[in-house]
C-alpha cells in the first residue's frame, strides 16, 4: 500500500487543547472535515482524503482529543460535548479560509459526532456523509442494573488510572491486535494505522496513542431518544452509508436505521455492497460518489 | 469513626471553604481539634482538601471541585457531571480513605454523592438541595445540550484556563440530567441511608419532592432547613448516629 503523506500537518490550539490537523488540497477550496472513529486517528483517511482533495475540495482530517497526536482527555472518556466543540471550532477555522460551509464526513463514533455538530451548529455545516455512525443498537443503550454498572464503572476507571498501559513488542504485533478486532480491515491498513497510531511507552515497547481513559465512560441520561432528538434538528442533507457485509462494530438493525435516518429532515440511507464497518477503506468509490453529489460536484 | 466527605455546589465561588464549619464540627464530634487546609498530592495540583488527615477519632474532607478554588479543571478543560464522582474517588484514594465515607453533596455535589452511593462508595448520603431540578423531557434535553454547546462556543473567555478562582467554563454550568426515567432507575440503586435537606432555594419543585424521595432504594428522610449552610447541615447531622 503506497499512500501519499498529507500535504500539510499542523496543530490547532483550540478549546483548551491541541488538535492535530492533516490537510490535503487547496486551503482556499470548500472544506471537508473528516472525523475518525473511536480509538482511531486522522491518518485513517490517508486513502480517501487525497481523492476528496482531487475533487477540488480542501480535505482536513483531525485527530480527536484523546487520539493520535492531539491533547488528552482528563478524568474520563465521557467527551461527547468536548469533541462536538472541538470539531465546531475546527470547522470555523477551516471555513474562514474559503468562506464556504463545511462538508462533514464521519466514520463510526466520528459519524455520530458530525451528526451532533450538524444538529447544534447548523449554520456551519453544508452536508454530512455518515459512514456506519448512526449510534449503537438500542439494546446496548439500556442499563439493566445501575448498581452493578456504577460499581464496574469505578473499578474500570481505577484500573485505567493506576494500572500500566499495555506495551507491544513491534508494529507487526500492534497490527495483529488490530486485525483481531477489525476482521475485514486489510492487513496493510492495520499496519498503516499501527504505524501512525503508536509511540514508545515508558518501558521501551510500543503503546497505542489513544488515551486509555477512553475506556472510562460515564452515566448520564441517554438512549435512542437522545439520537432522534438531535437528528430532528439537522437542517442539511445527510447521506448515511452502512456496510452490507457482516462485520464487527456493525449490525444496526434495519428498523433502527429507518427510525434514525427517518428522523432527519433531509436524510437518506444506502447499504453498500462489498463493505463492512470500514466503508471508506473497502468502497472508497461509493463514498466519493456520494461526497461529490452532496458537494454538488456531480 | 466514619470519614466525612463534602462536595460543594458546582459554580459556588466559596468552594470548599464555605463548608469549613461542617468539617470542623464533624472533627470536633470525634474529639479532634480544628481542621487545617491541605493541598496537593496525587494527581498533583488537582486536589485541595480541607480537613485533618490524622487520628482514629475522625476524618473529614471538603474538596474544591475542578474549576473552583485551588483546583483547576483537568487537562483540556473537559468536565461532565459524572466526572465529579471520579474526582472524589481520586481524592479519597489520595487521602488514604478506604472505607466508604458519609458524603454531603450540595446541588451537583449531591449528584456525585448519589453516584458514589450507587457504586457502594458511600456509607450514607446527605443531599443539600440535591433532589434535582425540574424534570426535563427527553426532547428538551437535546435542545438544552445544543444551547449549552452554542453558549460555550460563542464565549471567548471559556477557551482558556484562568490563573485561579472560578473557571469561566464553570459559569456555563452543566446541562440538566434530570430526566425522570434515568433519575429514578439510578436512585433505585442507592440503598444506603439518604437524608435530604431542602431549603427555600431548592431547585426541586415542592410538589415533586415526595416522588423524588420515593425513588431511592433504601431508607430516606427529609428535613427542611433555612439555608444551604454548613451550620444547618451540621445540626442535622448531629441528630444522626452515622
Amino acid at each position: 500500500m503506497n499512500l501519499p503523506e498529507p500535504d500539510r500537518a499542523s496543530f490547532l490550539a483550540v478549546n483548551r487543547t491541541r488538535l492535530r490537523l492533516w490537510e490535503w488540497g487547496d486551503p482556499a477550496a470548500p472544506p471537508v472535515v473528516l472525523v475518525h472513529g473511536g480509538w482511531d486517528h486522522g491518518r485513517m483517511f490517508d486513502g480517501l482524503a487525497p481523492q476528496v482533495a482531487a475533487m477540488g475540495l480542501q480535505a482536513v482530517a483531525l485527530d480527536l482529543r484523546g487520539h493520535g497526536d492531539s491533547g488528552r482527555l482528563g478524568f474520563s472518556g465521557a467527551c461527547w460535548v468536548a469533541w462536538n466543540l472541538d470539531i465546531a471550532k475546527v470547522i470555523r477555522h477551516v471555513s474562514a479560509r474559503s468562506g464556504a460551509l463545511a462538508g462533514l464526513i464521519g466514520h463510526s463514533l466520528g459519524g455520530g459526532q458530525v451528526l451532533s455538530v450538524a444538529s447544534a451548529f447548523p449554520e456551519l455545516v453544508g452536508w454530512v456523509l455518515n459512514l456506519d455512525g448512526l449510534g449503537p443498537p438500542p439494546e446496548m443503550m439500556i442499563v439493566e442494573d445501575h448498581a452493578a454498572a456504577a460499581t464496574r464503572w469505578l473499578a474500570d476507571a481505577e484500573a485505567v488510572w493506576y494500572g500500566p498501559q499495555r506495551e507491544y513488542a513491534s508494529i507487526d504485533e500492534l497490527a495483529a491486535r488490530r486485525k483481531e478486532i477489525n476482521l475485514r480491515l486489510p492487513e496493510e491498513w492495520c499496519l498503516h494505522l499501527a504505524r501512525h497510531g503508536s509511540l514508545r511507552g515508558p518501558n521501551g515497547g510500543l503503546v497505542w496513542k489513544s488515551d486509555p481513559v477512553m475506556r472510562v465512560g460515564g452515566p448520564g441520561p441517554f438512549g435512542e431518544w437522545a439520537l432522534l432528538s438531535q437528528y430532528r434538528r439537522i437542517r442539511c442533507r445527510v447521506v448515511a452509508l452502512t456496510g452490507a457485509e457482516p462485520d464487527m462494530w456493525s449490525g444496526l438493525p434495519d428498523d433502527a436505521i429507518a427510525r434514525r435516518v427517518g428522523a432527519m429532515p433531509h436524510g437518506e440511507h444506502h447499504a453498500v455492497e462489498g463493505a463492512g464497518h470500514y466503508i471508506h477503506v473497502e468502497r472508497p468509490d461509493i463514498v466519493l460518489e456520494h461526497a461529490g453529489r452532496l458537494a454538488d460536484l456531480r | 469513626m466514619t470519614t466525612l466527605l463534602v462536595l460543594h455546589e458546582y459554580g459556588d465561588e466559596r468552594a470548599a471553604a464555605g463548608w469549613q464549619p461542617l468539617v470542623d464540627g464533624w472533627l470536633a464530634r470525634g474529639g479532634e481539634p480544628g481542621a487545617e487546609l491541605a493541598r496537593g498530592g496525587e494527581p498533583g495540583a488537582e486536589l485541595a482538601r480541607r480537613g485533618e488527615p490524622g487520628g482514629e477519632a475522625g476524618r473529614a474532607l471538603a474538596l474544591d471541585l475542578p474549576g473552583h478554588g485551588h483546583t483547576p479543571l483537568p487537562e483540556g478543560g473537559k468536565l461532565v457531571p459524572s466526572d465529579l464522582q471520579l474526582f472524589a474517588v481520586r481524592a479519597l484514594r489520595d487521602a488514604g480513605v478506604a472505607e466508604p465515607p458519609v458524603v454531603v453533596g450540595h446541588g451537583w455535589g449531591g449528584f456525585a454523592a448519589e453516584l458514589l452511593a450507587a457504586a457502594g462508595r458511600a456509607a450514607a448520603v446527605v443531599l443539600v438541595d440535591g433532589l434535582g431540578g425540574p424534570w426535563v423531557s427527553q426532547e428538551e434535553l437535546g435542545l438544552l445540550n445544543a444551547q449549552w454547546l452554542r453558549g460555550v462556543f460563542e464565549d471567548p473567555a471559556a477557551d482558556s484556563a484562568p490563573a485561579g478562582g472560578l473557571d469561566p467554563l464553570v459559569r456555563h454550568g452543566f446541562v440538566s440530567v434530570w430526566e425522570r426515567e434515568f433519575t429514578e432507575a439510578r436512585r433505585a440503586a442507592v440503598t444506603v441511608p439518604v437524608l435530604a435537606l431542602e431549603t427555600p432555594r431548592s431547585p426541586t419543585p415542592r410538589a415533586e419532592r415526595d416522588e423524588r424521595l420515593a425513588a431511592f432504594g433504601g431508607e430516606v428522610e427529609c428535613e427542611e432547613i433555612a439555608a444551604p449552610a454548613a451550620g444547618a447541615v451540621a445540626a442535622a447531622l448531629s441528630r444522626r448516629s452515622w
